[in-house]
């Protein structure tokens, strides 16, 4: 004991880390792993950027204040970079180009050449180079006498939205005033709560430094991942931590009130410590990290291990004067264990789901009930004085619900309208709505929405979640197919299915096109009374002045290859979309910008081998999907399990009554949301799977608790009022998916509680009701 | 003889002046300075204009081409809309520049159109050059460092960019004038020169009909 509170004390504490991503616990896809790790990397890169808007009504205030914030964003250390000016140095990133001039070419001038539409092009040069045009390229008439150049690095200027350049700051003119653009990329995922605590209070910190800098009103927006995961995991972990408080002086209260003394009490916080530290530690070792999910689940363990002290503490009150913990350990250390097994069995197949959140939760799960039974089944014995007098209170309410149920008699009306009840409930099922969007599950405040909302209505674009993956066998077919991938994306690009988008090929063509583009100069433009003499004769350039152009040519370096480009500045806008070496593959990223027909891209995508559509919400919304019907059926699966492990217990007469409360619970839970419009989820069935645990408890507890009825009905209410104190509140949670989990243990809970009182302990006349009702 | 002498010693002196008045970038300074003193005057005229009209001559000399090339035209400049520059001579030409971007007509056709949204850079350089011809010198401050010196009623004025977007187009900038704006010369890095010279400028304080506007439409 001593061991694990130094381990956790010293060693996890201190390195504990919360994850709070929901795609954190999905598998990732189908795709080999190579591919998924780099896409993996390539998303939380995405994940970690962020994008400030720093405005006031005058533009020098929003610069003052926009350099104050960025430099204490700096300073900060929180973030690996903060850009306010861009890296202006144009002509450093076009020297690579100029060196590879003979092999790059704009698209429309290359059409231009095979169409044979050469005077055209020098017409167009020679007049440029009389009007102020010339002054808006960035290679002067000398160094490009026919503007080829000029074009094909005029494509490779990033498009920022609406921004405009303002000196080397970004700058969007809005209505209310000006916004000067502040980016950043967070040092670490913003799904980590070590990243977030650093990285919320630096904003807070810059944000105080940016309304210091002048004196004038400024409004600072904010988008980006960790914003809303940081939202989320403050209001999850001070939701878990509020509903953690409230659960446990409640537990204190009801323990105190039921069985009197200090005693049970501080054995019982005792266990429960224990048992979720050893769990914590458990999962902080094997996992890294503990995903916040873990933990709401972990709460669970309050219920399930309160549930065993409670029911040896109630134990006292069959034999009052007589009773003694050692007797108390073999009348209830059966039915303790037989739920434990059938709780085990439901979280070892949880453990075999190959979800890796769905792994730590039943690790957690799993550790902590063992830890906590055996403290029950072990030390309480040692512990507890023999003989006590015990408040009276629970005992006489034991009793009033066993007369009750002892006097029910089930007559044909009561059976028919219990069923027609149920039956009622159940046809609810038909009108149960499924959610699966993963945004819809995660629900960020609206202030924070709405603060997005803002910065794309004036970015006046969206970072897009969807992309395409291209792979080749090599370099260069990855490239092609990305040059015929951007084809059919120019192409949506006209018709209006998509705004823009970014490539690698724009700046580094395929070695094909280059060579081809190479040829394309060679014969039109370089050649004995080509193109380029031809206007540079009519510019007054003298014989020896093309004669060098020409020789430069000559010599030029080769084609431009992929390390030069990657080595180089050029390559600075597009680096991060070059996945490069991929297992034994090839790969690219070509990222998208205002997507407003997704249909055509799946086309595109489906039209072309070597290319994938990546959506992230769609794939998360599809996974989701498929693992809440396989955990679906896997609860169908375990309910049979448990059937036969109570059927060899109990016999086939008794398994049912106590498999019933469960599954009756379960069924009419679902067919209530279908009534009432509570969407049913994936998070929905892991709570189920808790009912189906807790409520197979109940059964076995009543059934081994026969000789002493009062008891028995108590310790099963008791667990079941600890279940609802500690879910209940969850339903009030403002996270969706914790409200989902909470939601359901509250209904179906109540239900199991009520229906197993029904079931195992009142007298049945004619099975045909128990059947009736299983039908309806 | 001596009389000669004189003559010339004269035209060396007056030369020499000349090119004190040509250096400005010895005389630092800012945009406020600048519209307190020497550029009080043109720039009272210009503030109220809406639309200035004039002719230009553009020569652009380059260091391979022993010629400069040489354009002729008209421009007209409209508050709030841009510069419409017409090339008569070499050719027909026009060059539409405004805060959306720039356009290039030959003989109707378009030949280039840049947008100032896809192309920040664009909307940089049409801003300076729309605030060299205005004589919006607070606006030029924010990008360059000025200097200026005046000789009675001449004046010129120099602009050094400060951020290195704009030093890659050009190095430095003179604005030279007396009434009004005479000349404007961009040095670019690689020592090539844009030589403008604006003459019979006329101002016009009315809001432009729609005759005018329709030059900037796009």
């Amino acid at each position: 004991m001593l061991v694990t509170l130094v381990l956790f004390v010293a060693r996890v504490l201190p390195h504990l880390k919360v994850e709070t991503d929901i795609l954190a616990l999905l598998p990732s896809s189908q795709r080999d792993a190579a591919m998924d790790d780099a896409l993996e990397e390539f998303s939380s890169k995405l994940a970690r950027r962020q994008i400030f808007l720093i405005g006031a009504n005058d533009l020098a205030d929003a610069k003052l204040a926009a350099a104050s914030f960025a430099r204490a964003l700096a300073e900060s250390g929180a973030f690996a970079n903060v850009t306010l000016e861009l890296d202006a140095n144009a002509s450093e990133r076009f020297d690579v180009f100029l060196a590879h001039r003979g092999y790059l070419l704009a698209d429309a001038d290359a059409r231009a050449l095979e169409e044979g539409r050469g005077a055209e092009l020098v017409n167009k040069a020679v007049r440029a180079a009389f009007t102020p045009a010339g002054l808006m390229q960035p290679l002067g008439v000398a160094q490009d006498p026919l503007g080829l150049l000029n074009n094909f690095l005029r494509e490779q200027i990033p498009s920022f939205g609406t921004a405009r350049l303002d000196g080397a700051v970004l700058v969007i003119d809005a209505e209310a005033g000006s916004y000067v653009l502040v980016l950043a990329e967070s040092a670490g995922s913003p799904f980590a709560s070590a990243v977030q605590e650093r990285v919320m209070p630096a904003i807070e910190e810059a944000s105080r430094a940016a309304s210091r800098a002048v004196p004038a009103a400024i409004s600072i927006l904010a988008s980006g991942t960790i914003q809303h995961a940081a939202a989320a995991t403050t209001r999850a972990t001070q939701e878990v931590s509020t509903f953690g408080t409230v659960e446990t002086i409640a537990v204190l209260i009801l323990l105190w009130t039921m069985f009197g003394g200090i005693r049970p009490l501080v054995l019982a916080m005792l266990t429960l410590s224990l048992a979720v530290m050893t769990a914590f530690t458990v999962v902080h070792f094997v996992f890294d990290k503990v995903h916040l999910l873990a933990l709401v689940f972990g709460s669970s363990l309050i219920g399930s291990i309160i549930d065993y002290s409670i029911h040896f503490f109630a134990d006292r009150f069959r034999e009052p004067g007589r009773w003694s913990p050692i007797s108390a350990v073999s009348h209830v250390g059966p039915a303790i264990l037989l739920g434990l097994t059938t709780t085990l069995i439901s979280y070892l197949v949880l453990a075999f789901v190959p979800f890796p959140g769905l792994k730590q939760i039943a690790l957690f799960c799993m550790v902590g009930l063992v830890v906590g039974c055996g403290c029950v089944l072990c030390l309480y014995p040692i512990f507890t004085p023999a003989s006590r007098r015990a408040p009276q209170f629970g005992p006489r309410l034991g009793a009033v619900i066993d007369r009750f149920l002892r006097r029910w008699r089930w007559t044909p009306v009561r059976g028919v309208a219990v069923a027609a009840v149920f039956a009622i409930a159940l046809a609810g099922l038909g009108r149960a709505q499924i959610q699966d969007d993963i945004r819809a599950l995660q629900e960020s405040p609206a202030e924070l929405l709405e603060n997005e909302q803002q910065v794309r209505a004036l970015l006046g674009s969206s970072v897009e979640t969807r992309y395409f993956l291209v792979t080749g066998d090599s370099e260069d077919a990855v490239l092609e197919h990305e040059e015929r991938l951007a084809e059919a994306l120019d192409g949506l690009i006209a018709s209006q299915a998509l705004s823009s988008y970014q490539a690698v090929s724009t700046s580094l063509p395929s070695r094909a096109k280059q060579e081809r583009t190479h040829e394309l100069l060679s014969a039109y433009v370089y050649s004995n009374g080509g193109l380029l003499e031809q206007a540079m004769s009519t510019l007054g350039f003298p014989q020896d002045a093309i004669a060098k152009r020409r020789a430069e040519f000559e010599s030029a370096s080769g084609p431009l290859a992929p390390t030069t480009w990657l080595a180089s500045p050029a390559s600075q806008a597009t680096r991060h979309l070059w996945l490069g070496k991929v297992g034994d593959r090839y790969a690219t990223v070509v990222s998208l910008g205002g997507i407003r027909d997704v249909g055509a891209l799946q086309q595109v995508a489906a039209e072309m081998p070597n290319v994938t559509l990546i959506d992230r919400v769609a794939e998360t919304t599809a996974v989701l999907s498929s693992y809440r019907k396989a955990l679906s059926g896997l609860l169908a699966l375990i309910y049979v399990v448990a059937g036969v492990v109570l059927t060899v217990r109990f016999g086939i007469r008794v398994a049912p009554r106590i498999l019933l409360p469960s599954i009756l619970a379960t069924v009419t839970t679902l067919g209530l949301f279908g009534w009432f419009g509570v969407p049913i989820n994936l998070f929905t069935m892991l709570a189920l799977w808790l009912v189906l645990g807790l409520g197979i408890d109940y059964g076995i507890f009543l059934r081994h608790g026969l000789d002493n009825r009062p008891t028995a009905i108590l310790s099963v209410t008791l667990s079941a009022c600890m279940t609802l104190l500690a879910f209940g509140l969850l339903a009030f949670s403002a996270t969706p998916f914790i409200r989902s989990i909470g939601l359901t243990l509250l209904v179906a809970i109540t239900l199991s509680w009520g229906i197993v009182l029904f079931t195992c302990l009142t007298a049945l006349p004619r099975p045909s009701v128990e059947m009736g009702t299983q039908h309806g | 003889m001596r009389s000669f002498a004189a003559a010339v010693l004269a035209l060396l002196l007056f030369a020499s002046s000349v090119r004190a008045e040509v250096d400005p970038f010895q005389y630092p300074t800012t945009g406020k300075s600048l519209l307190e003193t020497i550029l009080a005057a043109p720039a009272r005229n210009l503030a109220e204009a809406q639309v200035l009209r004039g002719k230009f001559v553009h020569e652009k000399h380059l260091s391979e081409i022993p010629q400069p090339l040489k354009s002729e035209g008209e421009f007209t400049y409209v508050r709030g809309l841009g510069v419409h520059w017409h090339t008569k001579r070499p050719f027909d030409s026009e060059f539409v520049l405004t805060q959306e971007g720039i356009l290039q007509r030959d003989e109707g056709t378009e030949t280039l159109r840049l947008s100032a949204q896809e192309q920040p850079a664009v909307r940089v350089i049409a801003e300076i050059f729309l605030a060299l011809f205005t004589l919006d010198v607070t606006s030029l401050n924010a990008s360059f460092d000025l200097y200026g010196r005046s000789q009675g009623e001449r004046w010129i004025v120099g602009l050094r960019p400060r951020t290195e977007t704009i030093g890659s187009v050009f190095k430095e900038a003179t604005i030279k004038g007396a009434k009004d704006v005479e000349q404007v010369v961009l040095s670019d890095a690689h020592g090539d020169r844009t030589v403008i010279q604006l003459q019979d400028i006329r101002y016009s304080a009315t809001e432009p009909d729609a005759s005018v506007r329709a030059l900037f439409a796009q």
